[in-house]
């Protein structure tokens, strides 16, 4: 069986400003995109 | 620390060179795992393409939460509705609040409700519900395990498919933090949920760690269960700093459970400035405390959406008879 399997950042203080006001950004943008084309959606 | 110290200024009497090399070689090799894992992940394809609407659209996700109540996973289950949607894949979420015995009457439902997969999310064991999995098994419904496994971990049997979680990977990364933060000298309190599945890959991150990068530093263990969450961390790491006036961190598994606690403790003994946290989830009220930065340094973060489409990529591939 294929364990599918997501990935993890580190954030400290030289990068905590990339998750946001929000503190839930961080990821970009590419999952949301590839699994979309993968999925032919788009 | 004191033997620590004693080995370090009898071995700069004769080697000073070798010595430092060694320590900065060890500080290195965890800085150099943390780098890694500091810029933003990059996606990687599951698997093959596929038409999501023509093999799953109008066929039923049954999610299973292990607790309704927990933010974090309520959130997972959301994010996947409105994922599912975008293929047209429909999801029914088992409101629940935590106990086997809504999961059994949850599992009894999807089977009733004739849904094409059933997703038991972030803590619900199935091996506590071999005779439902067995059950909808034998009606062609397959039960996914989602944010429970690490990769090492042997899954329980009949499980259809699974979305793991790096645990150890995420227990490598909080220790590394507390070697670098401390330049190799760490004397660390490590706060341990036991109960809970995924905590036996974190400490064995954990101490891979430090056996590789920082063999002359301390670490200790403090254990609670889930229901005394609230009640013992705090108690338990304060006592520790007492006794180990030594302890420069406190290595937190779950960061919402655990560090607001051992930040308290920190606070109340009178050791902010000397003892720091590292810790793993990403909650966003403890990332707020990695920006403040007085106390908790690190946080290992996942991202709630991304896991919603793993699981949602992985439901559709076995509903439409996909390989996993």
């Amino acid at each position: 069986m294929k364990n599918a399997r997501v990935p993890v950042r580190v954030f400290d203080k030289s990068n905590i400003a990339q998750a946001g006001a929000g503190f839930t950004s961080g990821f970009g943008n590419s999952y949301i995109g590839g699994y979309q084309k993968l999925w032919g959606l788009k | 620390m004191k033997k620590w110290v004693l080995i370090l200024a009898a071995a700069l009497v004769v080697a000073p060179a070798a010595i430092a090399a060694a320590v900065a070689t060890g500080s290195n090799g965890a800085q150099a795992n943390l780098d890694s894992h500091r810029k933003v992940p990059h996606f990687v394809a599951p698997g093959p393409a596929f038409d999501a609407k023509a093999k799953a659209g109008g066929k039923t996700i049954f999610v299973i939460p292990a607790s309704s109540q927990v933010p974090f996973v309520s959130t997972i289950s959301n994010n996947m509705k409105r994922i599912a949607a975008l293929a047209e894949v429909k999801t029914t979420i088992w409101q629940n609040q935590g106990q086997p015995s809504q999961w059994v009457q949850g599992m009894n439902a999807a089977v009733a409700q004739k849904a094409k997969a059933i997703v038991l999310l972030a803590g619900n064991d199935p091996a506590g519900l071999q005779p439902q999995i067995k059950a909808a098994k034998a009606k062609g419904i397959p039960t996914i395990v989602a944010h429970l496994y690490d990769d090492h971990q042997k899954s329980a049997a009949n499980v259809g498919g699974l979305i793991n979680i790096p645990y150890n990977i995420a227990g490598q990364l909080i220790a590394d933090q507390a070697i670098v933060d401390t330049k190799a000298k760490a004397d660390a309190l490590v706060v341990t949920i036991n109960q809970v599945k995924s905590t036996v890959p974190m400490v064995a991150g954990i101490r891979s760690q430090f056996s590789k990068f920082c063999k002359d530093c301390k670490l200790t263990f403090t254990d609670v269960t889930i229901a005394d969450i609230a009640t013992k961390i705090q108690p338990n790491v304060q006592a520790a700093l007492t006794a180990d006036p030594g302890i420069n961190y406190v290595i937190c598994l779950y960061d919402s459970a655990e560090a607001p606690f051992a930040e308290a403790a920190i606070r109340a003994a009178g050791r902010t400035g000397k003892v720091k946290i590292s810790t793993f989830n990403g909650t966003p009220d403890i990332l707020k405390e990695v920006k403040k930065g007085d106390i908790v340094t690190m946080d290992v973060a996942e991202n709630l959406e991304w896991i919603g489409y793993a699981i949602v990529d992985q439901s559709m591939r076995i509903m439409g008879g996909l390989p996993p």
